[in-house]
């Protein structure tokens, strides 16, 4: 991971992005502890995209993402050279196809983050006398730019909905970073400061936390229960008891209809098993 | 649809190869990650195209 730090530093603003995922169900003291252990200030996903095809029978694997959506390369060799190589192709990050001249600042800009600049610079270039095929590029670039701020307003709103405020919080500090403070726009240094402000910010905070700390701890219990039915029980009963100790703890606080959901299926999925075990 | 979706999680967790991984040429489908410790702005495979992506599948022994 202190390759992949060094190269976040070297190449972030160049156009490549790093996401990680734990694959353990372990508790989150244990993910956090190695997290802080390897300073890492990469992204890391505590759900190991398991509902994904992203596939990993033996830790670590690594998968190369290309300019146009697709996998490279696969492996836990040869990945860096593959990155490179892919990242040789971009010239703007988050841009493809060739630019006019009359657009090139622009989507130099926008490449290097400077989105507020990115939009001046296009509507520059939509005020003044150039063919169809440049306006029609500073029109695109400038709708991109839109749609960018808004999907992250919207992002922001939702996640702060769901009590997910640290990810509200990762959206304004990106507008915030990527468009500055703009006069007739929401402020993210306002927006920030609201959220930071709220009372029931640390305790959706704990009870979110605590959610998932639960949840992963039973998911470990029930992953190393193996086939044997008994231990099967005895593992989704241990886990009903982490999410109703959960739900004792944080009444009321957002995770709580989850949490039931979870125990509704815990113990329908223990039902199922029980025929099995009587028939032993 | 949680439902479903802890069933899909399930799914994945337990018979991991159920379905084939991703291999070159694939195009990753977006997810939705219910928890981040250094939480992106951008979460979704869709929104980062045009640039270049280093995914880590990783664990601690």
């Amino acid at each position: 991971m202190r390759r992949w730090e060094e190269l976040n530093k070297q190449y972030a603003d160049k156009g490549l992005r790093f996401i990680t995922a734990y694959s353990q169900f372990q508790p989150l003291d244990v993910i956090e502890a190695e997290v802080k252990k390897m300073k890492l200030t990469l992204p890391v996903a505590t759900d190991g995209y398991y509902a994904s095809r992203f596939f990993a029978p033996t830790l670590c694997v690594i998968w190369v993402i290309g300019v146009d959506g697709k996998v490279v390369h696969v492996g836990q060799e040869g990945w860096e050279e593959a990155a490179l190589r892919e990242l040789r192709k971009v010239k703007y990050p988050g841009l493809s196809g060739a630019f006019a001249a009359p657009m090139e600042p622009a989507a130099k800009a926008y490449g290097e983050g400077k989105l507020a600049e990115a939009d001046r610079l296009a509507q520059l270039v939509e005020d003044g006398e150039h063919d169809e095929s440049t306006l029609k590029q500073a029109a695109e670039l400038r709708l991109k730019i839109a749609q960018r701020r808004k999907l992250l307003e919207v992002r922001a709103d939702t996640a702060e909905v769901s009590g997910d405020y640290d990810l509200a919080l990762a959206c304004w500090r990106e507008i915030g970073a990527r468009f500055g403070e703009i006069e007739y726009e929401r402020s993210p240094r306002e927006e920030s400061g609201r959220i930071l402000k709220l009372d029931e910010l640390e305790p959706e905070r704990k009870a979110r936390r605590a959610f998932i700390n639960a949840r992963q701890k039973a998911w470990n219990g029930i992953d190393s229960s193996g086939k044997d039915v008994e231990k099967a029980i005895a593992a989704y009963d241990a886990a009903i008891k982490l999410m109703e100790d959960f739900l004792k703890e944080h009444k009321g606080r957002r995770p709580e209809a989850l949490a039931r959901e979870m125990i509704d299926a815990w113990k329908a999925w223990k039902e199922e098993l029980e025929p099995a075990k009587e028939s032993k | 649809m949680r439902f479903f979706l802890l069933c899909l999680l399930m799914m994945c967790a337990l018979p991991l190869c159920a379905q084939e991984a991703y291999k070159v040429g694939d195009e990753p489908a977006d997810i939705e990650v219910e928890y981040w410790l250094n939480a992106p702005a951008y979460t979704r495979f869709s929104e980062m195209r045009g640039e270049v992506i280093l995914f880590k599948k990783w664990g601690c022994g």
